[in-house]
C-alpha cells in the first residue's frame, strides 16, 4: 500500500501546486497575457505557455491520483515509491555537510582579508584580491575539503584519517585541475565578486 | 559544392586540422587525440561500479569548453572526446557486470545473467571478449543506420515541415518521452511538465521575466546545465549515498578468478554468437531512434528476443555466451542510433544525446536539427562539414574500439575495487566546481541542489528523469516554435491543425498516451 | 527659497566641483585597475558580441596587463546583463558588453526592463551593424521595390525580425505602401538565416551575419537599415530613400554601471579603441570583415548619441501608438 500512499499523495501535492501556480502565480507574475496585441501586433503572450503547462499539470495529476487510488491494488509487484524515516534522518545529515562546505565556501575568504584588514593590514577588499594567491583558493579549499569529508563522514559512519586524506587531495587536485591551466576560469565563490 | 564535397571536408577537418605532432609523417590531430582520450576514459569509467558515461560527460564538459573556448573550432576536439566517452563506457560497463557480478549501470544488469556464470566456468576472458565483440558489432552498425539515415531524414524534415509542424513534433516527442519512460504514464508526464514549468521561469518575450519573483536571481532563467546535471547527477549522487549508508555492510570479498582451459574468441563462437548479435544490432537501433527509450530497455528485449530464438544446450542465464551476446551488441547498438532524433530534428532521445546538446549550446557554430543537412548551391554548409566531422569522430571511434578496446577493456577489472563511498563525494563537488566555472555564480550552485533534491525526491518516488531533462531542454523551443508558427500563419489560433501533416502529429501524441496509459499494467 | 538654503546649496554645489576638479587634476597619471575586471557579455557564446569581446579582452590583457576575465549574461537583448550591472560598485572592475538597443528601443519597448539610460557609464562603441533587409537570390528580387510590387497585388510575405523594432518597421511599411506582412521575431541573426535558407520565411533582417552569403550570391540584402547604403549592396535603397525615416543601426558597445570614476571610463575607452582601430588586431579585423569596420565613439560624443538613440526609439514608438 505504501506505493500508492505516495503516489496519491504525490497527486494531492501537485494538483495544489498546479492550481496555485494557474491561478495565483501566473496572474500575479507575468507581465503579458496569455495572447497579447502589443502595438497592433498580435501574439502569444508569456503567459500562454506557463497556462497551458500549468493547466495540464493539473489534468496529469487528477488523473495519476485517480488511477492510483483505484487501480493500485493491481500493481502488486511495482517496487515500493516514497520516502521513510531513515531518508529524512539521511537527508538532514546530507543538508548539514553541504550546507557547512558551502558556508566556508562562501565566508571564509572575504572574512580572513576582513581580519587581516582590522589588524592594519590595508590589502584591499576581496573584490580586488579574488584573483590573487592565496585569497582566491581560501573559500574553496576549506569549503570543498569540509564537503567531501563530510559526506565520507555521513555515509561510513566514523571518522577516518583515511577519508580526510582522501578529501583533501580531491580538493587539491580539483583546484589545480580548474585554476591552474585556465586564467579566466574562477573557482567558487569569486565570480560573485 | 555537393554531399561528397562535405563528407571530405568533415573528414579533413577530424583528421588534419590543429596538429599536435605528426607521427612517421601523418599529422596527429586535436581532434583524433580527443576521441583517443575520451575512449580510454570512458572504458574506465564505464568499468567503475557506480559511474557510467554521463558522469563522465557531465564532469568533463566544462573542462573541455574551458580548454577550447566558445570558437566553432572547438567543436570537433569537444564533440569527439564526448563520442569517445559515449563508445568507451559502453564496452567498460560490462567488465565489472561479467567479473564481480556487479552491473555499473541499469544498462548492464542483463550482461551479469550470462557474464559471471561464464566467469564462474573460469571463463572470464572468453565471456569478456564476446561482450566486447557483440558490443562493437552493434555499435557499428547502429553508426551505419545513423550515417546513412539521419541526412535523409533531415532533408525531408526540412521540405515538409514548418513552423507549425515542428512545433506539433515537438509536442509529439515530448508526449513519446513521457509516455513510454518508466511505469505509470502520469507519473512520467508530470515529470515531463514539472521540466517545462521550471524552463518557463525566468524567460519569455517580455522584459519583466516572468514568474521571477521579482528576484534578480531567477531573472535570468534557471541555468540548463543546472537543471541537467542536478537532476541527472547530483540526484543520482544523493541517492546513490543514501543507499550506501543504508546498507553500509561490508565490501564483499573480492573472490579471485582462477581462468580456467581456452579464453579466446574463435570464428565457430563469433559463428555461434552472429544471428544474436544481428538481432539484437536491428533491436538496438530501433529503440535508440525513437527518443526517450533507452538502452535498458533495448538490452531488456535483445536479451529476452534473444532467449525465444535460442537451441542451444547451456541454457540462458546459466552461462550462455549468447546471452552476453545478445544483451551487449542491443544497448550498445542504442548510442549510435539515438543521434538520429539529434542530427535530424534536434530532438535528444537520451541522456548522451543531452550532452550531445549541452555541448552544442554552449559553443557556437552548431544547432543541430533539420538546417545542418540543406545544401546550398557553390556554396559550404559549415554545419554539415561539422555533422560529417562527427560521424567521422564515431567511425574512427569504432575503429579504436575494434583494435585496441579489447585489450584495454579487460585490464579495467581493477576499477571495480575503487570505492564508491568516497568516490561520489568527489564527483559532487567536482560537478559542482565545474557549473560555477561556466555560471561564475554561486546561485547556480545553490540551483544545482535544488535540482538534485528533486532528481532524489523522484526517484525516490519512482518517477523516471528523462522526460523531465528533454522537457526542460525542448521546452523554450516548443513556446518558441508556437510563438513563430502563430506569427507566420497571420495569428491563427488553429495554426496545430493548420496542416494535415501537424494534425497527425498531434492525433499521435494523444494516441500515444492513450495507448500507454490502458497498457501500463503490462509494462515494467 | 531662503537665502540660507541658497547659500549651502551653493557651496555644496561649489564643493562637488572643488572635488570633481581635483579627482581630475591629481589623476593625470595613467588609471590602473586594482584587481580583475569583469566583462559581462550581454549575448551568448559564439555570437558577434561575444568574440568582439572576448577578442578585445585577450588584446587588453597582453597590452596593458590588467586581467580581464569575460563572462556570459545573455537574455533580454543584453536587458539581464544591464540588470546585473547596474548594481555593481562603479570601480571600472566590472564592465559590460551589448548593443545601442540594449539601451534604447530594446529597453523601451518592456513594460518592466528593471533599469534606464542614466544607471550606465558609457564607455566606448566599436562598430555597427549592416543592418538589412534580406532574401534569396533565387526569389528573384533585385531590390525592396520588387517585393512591395509583389506585395501589393495581395500577396502576404513571411518576415522574420530579431527585435520588436523590426516588427514596428514593418508595420511602417505595410501602412505607406497598403502592403501585409506576416512578421515573426527570431532570436538572433543566425535563426533568421535559417529560416530564410530553409523557405520557412520569405524576408528577414540580417545585422551583418548575411555578408558572406551576399557576397557569393547566394542572399541578396533588398534594402539597407543604416543611414546609408551597406557597402557591399550599393544597389539597395536605404529605408528612408524608401520613405521610412529610420536609421535602425544598432552599434555595439562597453558599458560600466553609473558613476564610473572619469579616469577609468577614459582609460577603459582609450584602451578598446586602440585595440579595434588597429587593423593589426583580431578584434579589427573580425569587425572589419562582418560589420562595418572599426567605428569607435567615446566620452561626450557617445553621451549625446545614446540620448540621440532614444529620442528616435521614443518617436517610432509614438508613430505606432
Amino acid at each position: 500500500m505504501q506505493n500508492e500512499k505516495w503516489t496519491v499523495g504525490l497527486a494531492v501535492f501537485l494538483v495544489i501546486a498546479a492550481a496555485a501556480t494557474l491561478f495565483i502565480w501566473i496572474p500575479n507574475d507575468i507581465e503579458t497575457g496569455v495572447v497579447e496585441t502589443f502595438r497592433r501586433r498580435v501574439t502569444i503572450g508569456d503567459a500562454m505557455a506557463p497556462t497551458m503547462v500549468a493547466a495540464a499539470l493539473l489534468v496529469v495529476s487528477i488523473l495519476m491520483g485517480v488511477t492510483a487510488y483505484f487501480g493500485g491494488r493491481q500493481q502488486k509487484h511495482a517496487a515500493k515509491a516514497g520516502l521513510d524515516k531513515q531518508s529524512f534522518t539521511f537527508l538532514l545529515r546530507l543538508t548539514i555537510a553541504v550546507g557547512l562546505g558551502l558556508g566556508l565556501m562562501v565566508y571564509t575568504g572575504p572574512v580572513i582579508v576582513d581580519i587581516i584588514n582590522s589588524f592594519g593590514g590595508e590589502i584591499g577588499t576581496y573584490r580586488h584580491l579574488k584573483a590573487a594567491f592565496p585569497y582566491k583558493y581560501l573559500g574553496y579549499v576549506l569549503g570543498g575539503f569540509f564537503m567531501v569529508f563530510g559526506l565520507i563522514r555521513v555515509v561510513e559512519n566514523r571518522f577516518s584519517a583515511s577519508a580526510a586524506w582522501a578529501s583533501i587531495i580531491a580538493v587539491l587536485v580539483l583546484t589545480i585541475l580548474y585554476d591552474v591551466p585556465f586564467e579566466n576560469l574562477l573557482l567558487p565563490p569569486n565570480g560573485d565578486h | 559544392m555537393g554531399v561528397l564535397d562535405h563528407i571530405w571536408l568533415g573528414v579533413v577537418a577530424v583528421f588534419t586540422a590543429d596538429p599536435i605532432f605528426t607521427l612517421a609523417g601523418l599529422p596527429f590531430s586535436t581532434t583524433i587525440m580527443m576521441v583517443v582520450l575520451g575512449f580510454l576514459g570512458g572504458i574506465v569509467v564505464g568499468a567503475t561500479p557506480g559511474l557510467g558515461g554521463p558522469f563522465a560527460m557531465a564532469i568533463s564538459l566544462p573542462i573541455l569548453i574551458s580548454i577550447f573556448g566558445f570558437e566553432p573550432d572547438a567543436l570537433l576536439p569537444v564533440l569527439g572526446f564526448l563520442v569517445g566517452i559515449m563508445k568507451g563506457s559502453t564496452v567498460g560497463g560490462a567488465v565489472p557486470a561479467i567479473l564481480f557480478n556487479t552491473p555499473g549501470t541499469p544498462d548492464s544488469l542483463m550482461t551479469t545473467l550470462d557474464g559471471y556464470p561464464l566467469t564462474k566456468k573460469g571463463k572470464p576472458g572468453k565471456a569478456l571478449r564476446i561482450a566486447h565483440f557483440s558490443s562493437v558489432s552493434g555499435d557499428t552498425f547502429s553508426d551505419i543506420v545513423l550515417i546513412t539515415c539521419a541526412p535523409f531524414l533531415a532533408i525531408l524534415v526540412e521540405k515538409f515541415l514548418d513552423f507549425p509542424e515542428k512545433a506539433a513534433l515537438i509536442i509529439l516527442s515530448l508526449a513519446f518521452v513521457s509516455a513510454v519512460v518508466g511505469r505509470n504514464v502520469w507519473k512520467g508526464m508530470a515529470a515531463a511538465l514539472l521540466g517545462m514549468f521550471f524552463a518557463y521561469i525566468g524567460t519569455g518575450e517580455d522584459g519583466y521575466p516572468r514568474l521571477s519573483l521579482g528576484t534578480d536571481g531567477l531573472a535570468e532563467g534557471l541555468p540548463l546545465i543546472s537543471a541537467v546535471l542536478g537532476v541527472l547527477i547530483i540526484g543520482e549522487v544523493f541517492k546513490a549515498l543514501e543507499d550506501m549508508w543504508h546498507e553500509m555492510r561490508e565490501k564483499s570479498v573480492i573472490t579471485n578468478i582462477k581462468m580456467k582451459g581456452d579464453q579466446k574468441l574463435h570464428f565457430s563462437d563469433i559463428r555461434r554468437i552472429f544471428p544474436f548479435i544481428s538481432i539484437s544490432a536491428g533491436i538496438g537501433t530501433m529503440i535508440g531512434a525513437l527518443p526517450g527509450i533507452g538502452s535498458t530497455l533495448a538490452a531488456t528485449l535483445g536479451y529476452a528476443t534473444g532467449r525465444k530464438v535460442y537451441k542451444g544446450d547451456t541454457p540462458f542465464g546459466e552461462g550462455a555466451p549468447e546471452g552476453v551476446a545478445a544483451t551487449e551488441a542491443a544497448n550498445s547498438a542504442v548510442a549510435g542510433a539515438n543521434l538520429i532524433p539529434v542530427l535530424s530534428l534536434g530532438i535528444p532521445g537520451n541522456v548522451s544525446a543531452v550532452f550531445i546538446i549541452l555541448a552544442t549550446e554552449s559553443i557556437g557554430g552548431f544547432n543541430p536539427g533539420p538546417q545542418v543537412f540543406s545544401l546550398v548551391p557553390d556554396q559550404i554548409n559549415q554545419e554539415m562539414v561539422y555533422a560529417f566531422g562527427l560521424f567521422t569522430t564515431m567511425i574512427f571511434a569504432n575503429g579504436l574500439n575494434w583494435t585496441f578496446g579489447g585489450v584495454f577493456m579487460r585490464s579495467m577489472g581493477v576499477m571495480v575495487r575503487v570505492p564508491k563511498q568516497r568516490l561520489l563525494p568527489i564527483v559532487l563537488l567536482l560537478t559542482l566546481t565545474a557549473i560555477y566555472v561556466q555560471q561564475t555564480s554561486m546561485f547556480a550552485i545553490y540551483i544545482t541542489l535544488f535540482f538534485g533534491l528533486l532528481g532524489y525526491l523522484m526517484r525516490k518516488l519512482k518517477i523516471s528523469v528523462l522526460p523531465f531533462v528533454i522537457a526542460f531542454i525542448l521546452a523554450n523551443n516548443l513556446e518558441e516554435a508556437m510563438r513563430q508558427a502563430f506569427a507566420v500563419t497571420g495569428s491563427d489560433p488553429w495554426f496545430l491543425l493548420a496542416s494535415p501533416i501537424s494534425v497527425v502529429f498531434i492525433a499521435l501524441s494523444i494516441v500515444v498516451v492513450v495507448f500507454f496509459a490502458r497498457n501500463q499494467k503490462d509494462l515494467g | 527659497m531662503s537665502k540660507v538654503t541658497k547659500i549651502t546649496t551653493w557651496l555644496t554645489v561649489a564643493g562637488f566641483a572643488a572635488a570633481a576638479f581635483m579627482i581630475t587634476t591629481t589623476a593625470q597619471a595613467e588609471w590602473k585597475p586594482k584587481g580583475p575586471i569583469t566583462i559581462l557579455i550581454g549575448f551568448s557564446a559564439g555570437g558577434g558580441t561575444d568574440t568582439q569581446a572576448r577578442l578585445i579582452a585577450s588584446e587588453l590583457q597582453k597590452r596593458k596587463g590588467w586581467k580581464i576575465i569575460p563572462q556570459n549574461m545573455p537574455g533580454k537583448a543584453g536587458g539581464i546583463m544591464a540588470r546585473k550591472l547596474k548594481n555593481m560598485p562603479a570601480d571600472g572592475l566590472s564592465i559590460g558588453m551589448a548593443v545601442t538597443e540594449s539601451f534604447g528601443y530594446a529597453m523601451l519597448a518592456q513594460k518592466k526592463a528593471g533599469y534606464k539610460v542614466s544607471d550606465f557609464t558609457y564607455i566606448a562603441t566599436t562598430t555597427s551593424s549592416q543592418m538589412g533587409i534580406v532574401a534569396k537570390t533565387s526569389k528573384g528580387w533585385k531590390t525592396f521595390k520588387d517585393v512591395i510590387a509583389v506585395a501589393k497585388k495581395g500577396k502576404v510575405f513571411k518576415f522574420a525580425g530579431m527585435s520588436p523594432k523590426h516588427a514596428d518597421i514593418n508595420f511602417l511599411i505595410e501602412k505607406k505602401f497598403g502592403v501585409k506582412f506576416n512578421t515573426v521575431i527570431l532570436r538572433g541573426g543566425r535563426k533568421v538565416m535559417n529560416a530564410i535558407t530553409a523557405g520557412d520565411v520569405d524576408l528577414g533582417y540580417g545585422a551583418g551575419i548575411q555578408a558572406k552569403a551576399v557576397l557569393a550570391g547566394q542572399m541578396v540584402n533588398l534594402a539597407s537599415g543604416l543611414a546609408e547604403r551597406i557597402r557591399i549592396s550599393p544597389n539597395a535603397p536605404t529605408l528612408m530613400e524608401l520613405g521610412i525615416p529610420h536609421d535602425i543601426a544598432a552599434r555595439f558597445l562597453f558599458v560600466g554601471p553609473a558613476g564610473m570614476p572619469a579616469d577609468a571610463r577614459k582609460a577603459l575607452a582609450d584602451g578598446i579603441g586602440s585595440i579595434i582601430n588597429d587593423k593589426s588586431t583580431k578584434a579589427s579585423q573580425f569587425v572589419s570583415k562582418r560589420y562595418g569596420g572599426p567605428e569607435v565613439i567615446t566620452g561626450k560624443k557617445l553621451d549625446d548619441m545614446i540620448a540621440a538613440n532614444i529620442a528616435e526609439s521614443k518617436m517610432l514608438m509614438k508613430v505606432m501608438n
